[in-house]
Parts: structure tokens; sequence; C-alpha cells
């Protein structure tokens, strides 16, 4: 079955309609009805009214005949008017009557009053038999017949006025109900779907008129509240959306700042390295320069030492005879001076070659290169007895070329002030601290102050007078700077007579 | 070849060095043929024996060369002695005071024979020239000469 969707306006108004419309013709017929029995009741209370004078004796039977008379009195048309005696003879009559009374009717009537309306050529006519009562004795019966025409017009006009109210009420009703459903309701829903259709376009600040305060009334309140939060909150949006496109801005701007940030400082680095280039180059030259330096003095400076050396010789070889013994003596000092210059200045040659020479740092076992120093040094022991101990050691970065320097100065300087002890014990081997390995070198041997201990590495510093121990003091300072070449550090510690030990890490 | 016939060109600018080594070689009797130069102009001089005619047989047997010298440093001249085919063969055994290994290592690039660095102990030095000297003249057999 096909569903029909009836219009908000359609139902609003069929359902007002309908039950009011079947009110109006409900109340209509019911009016109608009482005005038919009311008109009915008139006519009957003035037969009655007219039959208790019979009765009484204040009328005479004769004015039965009196037709215009009765009209008047009934306010209707008589059409025939007699009285029926009881042996059914007929006292008094107007005549005319166009009805045949039977018997049987009559009869019945002596019984008790019968009335009846019927319809004669369309025009409704009463039809009244009526006892007339006198002393408790039925005299005779009232026969009336009268045209119910004047009753029946005003039934009609009653009728028509009532047709005319309903029309009129229903008229009225509808324009009512049109107005309420489409002024009062209708627009109202269709401004709020105004409302909607401009919200979804994006105006947000419409707002509904509130005239009423019902039901719609507080809709439309609602709604507009609703809009306005929705309003408030588009707003904090758009405002949110401006603060993080202010934010963007604004790195915007700090990328375009750090940019020039990076290209002022790559400027300044550019700059750095240049004026670094130019320092290296400086170094360069400066190295240069060392190194000629270095050479002149290994070649200018030995050559006059080896002259005075030569020459001291030749005297010593051919004018002995006229010199004497302590000429002789002071000749040989002269020469033994000499060399000891030469031997400083291979010194501090060696010194600027640890400082200067190119270092290649490899993962090594130091181990190896210990026991290698050790077995040279043994070799050069005559009468000594020295107990060399190697601990194990872990591999190293570091460069073996100059590591065994490192162990080669140690260790002769540990031989060199063992030479005092019967059974001379010298110590190699690491420890770790902080994850850090530390070698070092331990000896039995006579040590030293350890309030001297910051002139140890000091090239040329040394802390034993030179008739007890031999030696120019650079060992140490080549082994301080072979150890800071390779980022170490190394310290000492000491007792006098007891010995001493270097601590390094490489 | 008798020590006393080597003919030996000594390339040394210091007059005292020269002294000393010259006294040196008399006293071991080595060689009574000794030429000196003082410099490296002068003894590219004598050993392609310039500003002569023509070139003669070669002269020297030895050549003692200092590394340090004016004018024509002794690098330069041991390169041009052993660049050329007549006087490679030349033994030349390089004295100096220097123990820079760069010297050590071109002079042996270049070619030369021995390497001795003075020491000061002029006594030692003469052992060592002597030694070096004999080792080359006497006992390692030179090439053949062209006749």
């Amino acid at each position: 079955m096909k569903k029909i969707y009836l219009s908000l306006s359609t139902k609003m108004f069929l359902f007002t309609m309908i039950p009011f419309v079947l009110v109006i013709i409900i109340i209509s017929i019911l009016s109608i009805q009482h005005r038919i029995e009311y008109e009915r009741a008139l006519t009957s209370n003035r037969i009655e009214a007219y039959v208790t004078l019979l009765e009484s004796g204040d009328l005479s039977f004769n004015s039965i005949k009196q037709k215009k008379k009765l009209e008047k009195l009934f306010n209707e048309k008589v059409l025939s008017a007699e009285l029926i005696k009881r042996d059914r003879s007929i006292a008094f009559t107007t005549g005319g009557s166009e009805y045949e009374i039977n018997k049987e009717r009559i009869d019945k009537a002596f019984q008790g009053y019968i009335i009846t309306f019927t319809k004669q050529n369309k025009i409704p006519v009463l039809i009244s038999l009526r006892p007339i009562i006198v002393k408790n004795t039925v005299v005779g019966i009232l026969h009336l017949e009268l045209s119910f025409e004047k009753s029946n017009d005003r039934i009609k006009q009653h009728t028509l006025f009532v047709l005319f109210l309903d029309v009129f009420s229903i008229i009225l009703s509808f324009l009512l109900t049109y107005f309420l459903s489409k002024k009062i309701i209708l627009n109202r829903i269709k401004s709020l779907t105004d409302m909607c259709s401009e919200i979804r376009r994006g105006n947000l600040n419409y707002r509904l008129s509130v005239k009423s305060h019902d039901e719609l009334g507080k809709l439309a309140l609602t709604f507009n509240d609703t809009v306005g939060k929705l309003a408030e909150r588009n707003q904090q949006l758009k405002e949110e959306k401006q603060k993080v496109l202010d934010n963007i801005r604004e790195l915007e701007r700090y990328r375009e700042h750090l940019e020039e940030l990076v290209k002022e400082r790559t400027g300044k680095l550019e700059k750095s390295r240049t004026e670094l280039d130019v320092l290296n180059k400086q170094l360069q030259a400066a190295n240069k320069e060392l190194e000629a330096f270095a050479y002149s003095v290994s070649h200018d400076l030995r050559a006059p030492l080896r002259n005075i050396d030569g020459f001291s010789q030749i005297l010593l070889e051919d004018y002995s005879d006229i010199l004497d013994k302590q000429g002789q003596h002071y000749l040989q000092r002269v020469r033994a001076g000499t060399q000891n210059m030469g031997q400083l200045i291979d010194d501090i040659l060696s010194l600027s070659r640890s400082g200067r020479h190119h270092m290649d740092k490899k993962t090594i076992n130091i181990e190896p290169i210990v026991r290698e120093v050790c077995k040279s040094l043994e070799n050069e022991l005559k009468d000594r007895k020295v107990d060399f101990v190697v601990h194990e050691c872990p591999p190293a970065l570091a460069d073996s070329h100059f590591v065994k320097i490192v162990f080669t100065n140690l260790l002769s300087n540990a031989l060199k002030f063992t030479r005092i002890r019967e059974n001379a014990k010298i110590e190699i081997g690491s420890m770790t601290e902080d994850g850090h390995t530390i070698f070092f070198t331990k000896d039995n041997g006579t040590g030293f102050d350890m309030k001297y201990a910051d002139k140890l590495f000091v090239p040329f510093q040394r802390l034993h007078r030179a008739e007890e121990y031999e030696g120019s003091g650079i060992g140490l300072a080549i082994v301080q700077r072979i150890i800071h070449r390779h980022g170490g550090r190394i310290w000492a510690k000491s007792e006098i007579d007891v010995g001493t030990t270097f601590y390094f890490t490489l | 070849m008798r020590p006393e016939d080597i003919r030996i060109l000594l390339i040394e600018d210091n007059p005292d060095d020269v002294e000393l080594t010259l006294r040196a070689f008399k006293k071991h009797n080595l060689s009574n043929h000794i030429t000196v130069a003082r410099d490296g102009e002068e003894a590219l001089d004598i050993i392609f024996q310039r500003g002569k005619e023509s070139a003669g047989e070669l002269k020297h047997d030895l050549i003692l060369l200092d590394l340090k010298l004016p004018k024509v440093d002794g690098m330069e001249v041991l390169r041009q002695i052993k660049e050329n085919p007549e006087t490679k063969v030349i033994p030349v055994i390089i004295l100096t005071s220097s123990k820079e290994e760069n010297d050590l290592a071109e002079s042996y690039r270049l070619g030369a024979n021995s390497y001795i660095r003075k020491p000061v102990n002029f006594e030692k030095f003469t052992k060592v020239v002597m030694q070096l000297g004999l080792y080359w003249l006497l006992i390692n057999e030179p090439p053949p000469q062209k006749q």
C-alpha cells in the first residue's frame, strides 16, 4: 500500500478541522430538532389552553365554529375543527375536513389524547384528537386539523440560520487554523530551517527574532544560543588558527633569522678557516725554520767542538814533551767538555725530534716492546744483577717507535738509579682505573724527594748531582713530550731509598 | 793499488776540518794524493775537469763529500756525480755533522756509497774514515776502467 505523506500544515489542519466540523454538524442537527420539538410543543400547549377554557365553561363549544378566532388563537391556519360527541355525531364543525377519521381512532381518542403529524401536499399538518372532560366525564372530542406551515417556516428559517452559522464558523476556524499553522508555527519552523541553511552556508551571525515565549520561542532561543556557542567556538577556532598561523610566521622568521645566522657563522667560519690557513702556513714556515735551526745546530755547533777536540788531541800527541802532567790533564778536561757539549746538542735535537716527528698510531702490543727494551738494556749490564719483571699488559693505541723510546728512557733511568742495590728489581705492568689503562715502571732504586716532583720533567733539570748519576736530564722531558703527543699523562711517586714508580697513560 | 796511491777528493769548506782530516790521512799513511775543494762549484769543476781542453780520465778514486757547502750544496754535487755515467762509478762517502734522517735517506737515494756522521771525538772520526776508505778502495773491487 502506498503511504501518503502529508505535510505538517495539512496534518494540523485535518486534525483541527475534522472534529470541529463534526461537532458543528451534531450541534446543528440537535438545534434543528430542538426547534421542531419546540414548535410542536408550542402549538400543543395552545390547543391545551383552548381545551381547558372549553372544559371550564369559560368558552362556549360554539367557538369551535369560529375558524378565524381559532387561527388567531393557534397562530396557524386551521384546516378544520369539530366537536365529536359521545355518540360519534358531530356537534360543531368548521367543515372542510380533509381526513376521514375512522371509528377506531375516535374510540381510541376517548381513551386518551392523540396527536399526529402528517404531510398533505408537501405541507406538514397536525391532527389532534383531544378528549374534552367536564366533571370527570368525556363529553366529546375536539378534532383539529392545523396546517403547520408557519411553524415549518420558522423551522426552516432557523435551519438556514444554523447553516449560515455553521458555514461561517467553519470558514472562520479554517482561517484561524491556517493562520495558526502557517503564520505562528510553520513560518517559524521555516525560519529555523532558513537559519540552518544560513549556518550551513557559514553565516554564524544569523539570529532568529524571538517574539513569543512558547515552545517554539524557547526552541528559537536554544537555537540562537547553540548557534551563538557555535559562533563563539568558531571564533575561538579562528583565533587559534590565527595563533597557529602567527606561530608559523614567527617560526618562518626564526628560520630566516637562523639562515642568516648560519650564513653569518659560515662566513665567520670561512674567515676563521682562512685565518687558520694563514696561521697554519705560518706555523709550517715556523716549523721549517725550526728544522733549519735544528739542522744548523746539529751541523754548525758540532763542527767547532770537533775542531777543539781535534786540535787538543794534536797538542796532546805532538806537544806532550813540552806540556807537563797538569797541562795534559787540562787538555783532557777540554776534550771531555767538548764531548759533553756534543752529547747535550744531540739530546736537544732528539727532544726537538720527539715533538716534531710524524706519529703513526696503531693498536700495538706493549709487552713485546717492553721485553725487547729489557733485553737490549740487559746486554749493556756488566756484572750487575737486575731482576726484570714484566707483567701482562693490554694492547694500546700508540706509535710503537715512540713507545719504545719511552720505555728505553724509563727503564734506563730505573737501571741507573738501582745501581746501589745488590738485588735490583724493576717491574713493568699496567692497571685499570675509571676504564683507562695506566702503565707503570717500578724500581727499588734510590728514589727522590717528592717536593721536587714538579721539576722531574723539565728539560736539563736534574734531581741528583752529576758526580752521582750521569745524564743530561733530557730523558724524562722526551718521555713526557711523547706521552703528551699521545694525549696521555705521566706522573711519578717516589720515596727516598725505597724506589720510584712512573705511571702513564696513552 | 797501494793505499798511498789512492787519489782522494775531499770536498769540505771548513779549513779546520780540512787540516784535521789531512793530518789524519797523513798519520795513517793513507794517501799522498789529496785534492781539496772548498765549495760545491769548485768540486764540480774538479770532478768534471771544466775549463780544460778535454775531459781526461778520472782523476779520483774516492770522494769525501760534506753536505753543507757554499755555492752548490753537497746534495747537488752528489746528484751530478751519480747522474754522470763517467763519474758515477767513483765511491762517494758523505761526511756530515748532521744526523737528519731526511739527509740520510736522500743521500742513499741519490746513490751515496756511505754516510758518516762526524763525531765530536776526532779520533773516532779519523778511524771511521780510514776504515771506510780502505773498504771502498782496497777491499771492494772497483768497476773496470775504460781503456
